[in-house]
């Protein structure tokens, strides 16, 4: 008779295949999520507490997790990403399969094909409803004949509907869906009905972002200012005559987003999205051609007019359609950097469009965001386009300008930061470091630039899957996405700067003075020194260097503390 | 429409193209320092010719709006680039392009060898079709681009795809 025996741990350890706590996961004050009696969790209300399970034995097996109601468990098999390395294969979780009902699985996992597999890692997650009562709620883990008893303290707070901090997954097109999802767009050659399929599977990936406490951005416009047809509205005419002809695929893909019905019958509460990306460029509405001319204008203005009346019309007046440039000339496009500016010399380009966009939506109700994705002009840029720019996501240089930063979030606009998502190989944690600098700035959002791309095979020849916290599901027979541990870690740190936010000041500035994550650093000399067009990455990551030894190793629970002040 | 018909075609807006094009504006468009980091690649920091890039404004924009015209002259999709050589090299850079139909282009590279059709506009001056393959996706006419001593300093490509559905997004 095989021997099983089921462990259970905290959310921010991960271990291998072999049942080997993950290198990076090693803490020095290792912290149990049971007691003498099973596991022991406690959460707010509206939203989750989650922990992980190892299940080690040989042969078949039913792992199982219930709770007393009104709570909800949702258990996930965690797959185990093969990466080659010196010594041999390495094995990291990340995708999420949710497991069935009933479900019998297998140890070793033959789908998952790891030689002298021991262990199995399951992710759980409990819900927990924002109308549940006060106290202790019971439930079990058992598997096969084994039963861990599972203790949910259930307490007062209630995790706000709003997030203080919005991590924000973006993509780029959606070309890729086709690429991921095989078996949804096999057989269909009539382009509707694809075009149908996507915008379905887009929804879908959107309502998993928003179940996750993030925000996907899709953005359709690409380098050579061209878009799919889902992206924007057709256009008729030119000059005067240029008018926007028809909504059709347009409101089919955002009108569910926009009044929120896309993301009803899910455990949040539905409402519309926070923001949306939109089809204005160089190149669109108006003819590039006449760039600095008359006609240039009127189309633009005429055009994005019409745009704004749309979304006035449809009562789309919640959402924040934004306008933002993608390009940069290095790309060769065009002759300006639109996306993080290198040259001051750019920044009439984005003076003349700010204008445009005013006398074209003039005193709307539509909440319109004019963005900036800032980096090298940064510091010159807050204060250049002080009254024009009212949304930036700003590039690692954010960590120079503490005062700058703070003198604009002071005058109402929104301020962001972006980076890639962490690999698998780092540590569980390191995600959280962006939760804890966007809400320790003070700042309202982080924005992963790429969270969708997949190398050719995340399964088995994993590249680190840095650019994807999804995955598809295809090959789990589920028709759609599937979520990941990073992303779970993330929605649960976002549950708790909520709670944080709520919390008077003094709590928030104590953690930020005992939280080992720094958020702020002196500029290197080359930015002391040089003007911003002669900074490049080899000035500035030689004066990196020499400052990366003031960073302090942090331990991989330092989230911790954060969870403690979080609840209380 | 056939692949020799496009041919015959692009062909036409390339004798067009190579009479209108000002060399002495093209070689104006990217930057003396952005040219000098791309023809000498750091090896060690491999974005250093990115983040140095740089081109001139009015240049560039009047050469890109003729370009644009002249795409216009078609009723097919045609997208159009202009090339420079890199120094001291055998490479060629594109200065700049419109549209997403590209023969040559790869997203984010700043240089490449140039392709023997495009030597051969350097080196004499004459209108060329790029070379019809087995897989091809594109058909593809090329333009010599003069300075005012008549030295042909660029290389207009003008490229109509036989499928146009390029993605926004590769």
């Amino acid at each position: 008779m095989p021997t099983w025996k089921l462990e259970a741990g905290n959310e921010w350890v991960a271990r291998d295949p072999f049942g080997e706590i993950k290198a990076a996961d090693r803490s020095e004050r290792p912290v149990s999520v049971c007691d003498d009696h099973g596991v022991v969790l406690r959460a707010a209300r509206n939203g989750y507490a989650s922990f992980r399970l190892w299940v080690s034995g040989k042969g078949e097996y039913r792992l199982a997790a219930e709770v007393s109601g009104p709570l909800e468990v949702d258990l996930f098999n965690a797959w185990y990403h093969r990466m080659a390395g010196e010594e041999g294969p390495r094995y990291y979780v990340d995708a999420l399969i949710p497991v069935e009902k009933g479900a019998v699985c297998q140890l070793p996992d033959p789908d998952n094909a790891i030689d002298g597999q021991t262990h199995q890692e399951f992710w759980v997650d409990v819900f927990v409803p924002r109308d549940a009562p006060v106290g202790a709620a019971t439930g079990r883990i058992t598997l096969n004949d084994i039963e861990l008893p599972l203790r949910v303290e259930v307490l007062e707070p209630v995790i706000p509907d709003d997030d203080a901090v919005i991590m924000n997954r973006h993509s780029y097109g959606c070309r890729w869906v086709h690429d991921q999802y095989p078996s949804i767009f096999s057989g269909i050659d009539e382009p509707d009905e694809r075009w149908a399929r996507t915008i379905e599977l887009l929804h879908h990936i959107y309502r998993l972002v928003y179940e996750h406490r993030g925000l996907l951005t899709n953005r359709g416009v690409g380098h050579a200012n061209t878009f799919d047809l889902i992206y924007g509205p057709t256009l008729e005419g030119r000059g005067r005559e240029k008018r926007i002809a028809d909504w059709t695929w347009f409101d089919r893909h955002y009108a569910p987003l926009l009044d929120g019905s896309a993301f009803a019958g899910g455990r949040r509460r539905a409402k519309p999205i926070w923001c949306v990306a939109t089809p204005m460029c160089a190149e669109w509405p108006a003819d590039y051609l006449y760039w600095g001319q008359p006609g240039y204008e009127v189309e633009f203005v005429n055009c994005v007019r019409q745009f704004d009346q749309h979304f006035r019309e449809n009562g789309w007046i919640t959402t924040h359609p934004y306008f933002f440039f993608v390009h940069k000339k290095r790309y060769r496009w065009l002759e300006w950097d639109g996306d993080e500016p290198k040259h001051a010399k750019d920044h009439t380009y984005f003076l003349e469009m700010g204008r445009l966009l005013r006398k074209a939506i003039g005193d709307t109700p539509v909440p319109w965001l004019y963005r900036i994705d800032a980096s090298w002009q940064m510091k010159k840029e807050f204060e250049e386009f002080a009254g024009v720019i009212d949304w930036w996501v700003c590039g690692g240089f954010i960590r120079w300008y503490p005062d700058e930063v703070r003198e604009v979030i002071e005058r109402g606009d929104v301020i962001w930061q972006y980076s890639g998502p962490p690999p698998i190989t780092a540590a569980s944690s390191s995600c959280l470091e962006h939760v804890w600098r966007a809400f320790g700035r003070g700042t309202s959002g982080h924005c992963y630039w790429n969270a969708f791309s997949s190398c050719p095979d995340p399964w088995f020849k994993s590249n680190g899957n840095a650019t994807q916290l999804f995955y598809p599901g295809d090959r789990f027979g589920v028709a759609g996405p599937i979520p990941s541990v990073r992303l779970k870690l993330e929605r649960n740190a976002v549950q708790d700067v909520n709670l944080l936010a709520a919390r008077p000041e003094n709590v928030k500035q104590r953690l930020i003075e005992s939280v080992p994550v720094w958020l702020w650093q002196e500029p290197p000399a080359a930015v002391r020194e040089l003007p911003p067009e002669a900074w490049d990455s080899r000035n500035l990551t030689g004066s990196q260097d020499d400052l990366m030894s003031k960073t302090q190793a942090v331990d991989p629970l330092w989230w911790v503390g954060v969870r403690d002040a979080a609840l209380g | 429409m056939q692949p020799d018909d496009i041919r015959t075609e692009l062909l036409r807006l390339a004798e067009i193209a190579a009479t209108l094009f000002d060399g002495e504006g093209v070689k104006r468009i990217i930057s003396a320092s952005a040219m000098a980091h791309i023809a000498k690649p750091d090896v060690q920091y491999r974005f250093l010719s990115a983040d140095h890039y740089d081109v001139a404004h009015g240049p560039f924009l009047r050469v890109k709006k003729l370009l644009m015209r002249i795409e216009r002259l078609s009723d097919l999709v045609v997208n159009g680039a202009v090339w420079v050589r890199v120094p001291e090299t055998d490479n060629v850079t594109v200065a700049l392009h419109n549209g997403p139909h590209h023969r040559y282009y790869q997203f984010g590279t700043q240089q490449m060898a140039a392709p023997p059709e495009m030597r051969k506009v350097f080196e004499t001056g004459e209108v060329v079709a790029a070379p019809s393959g087995r897989d091809d996706t594109h058909v593809t006419a090329l333009a010599p681009v003069r300075d005012s001593l008549q030295d042909v300093v660029g290389v207009v490509e003008l490229t109509a795809p036989l499928d146009p559905d390029a993605p926004a997004w590769s």
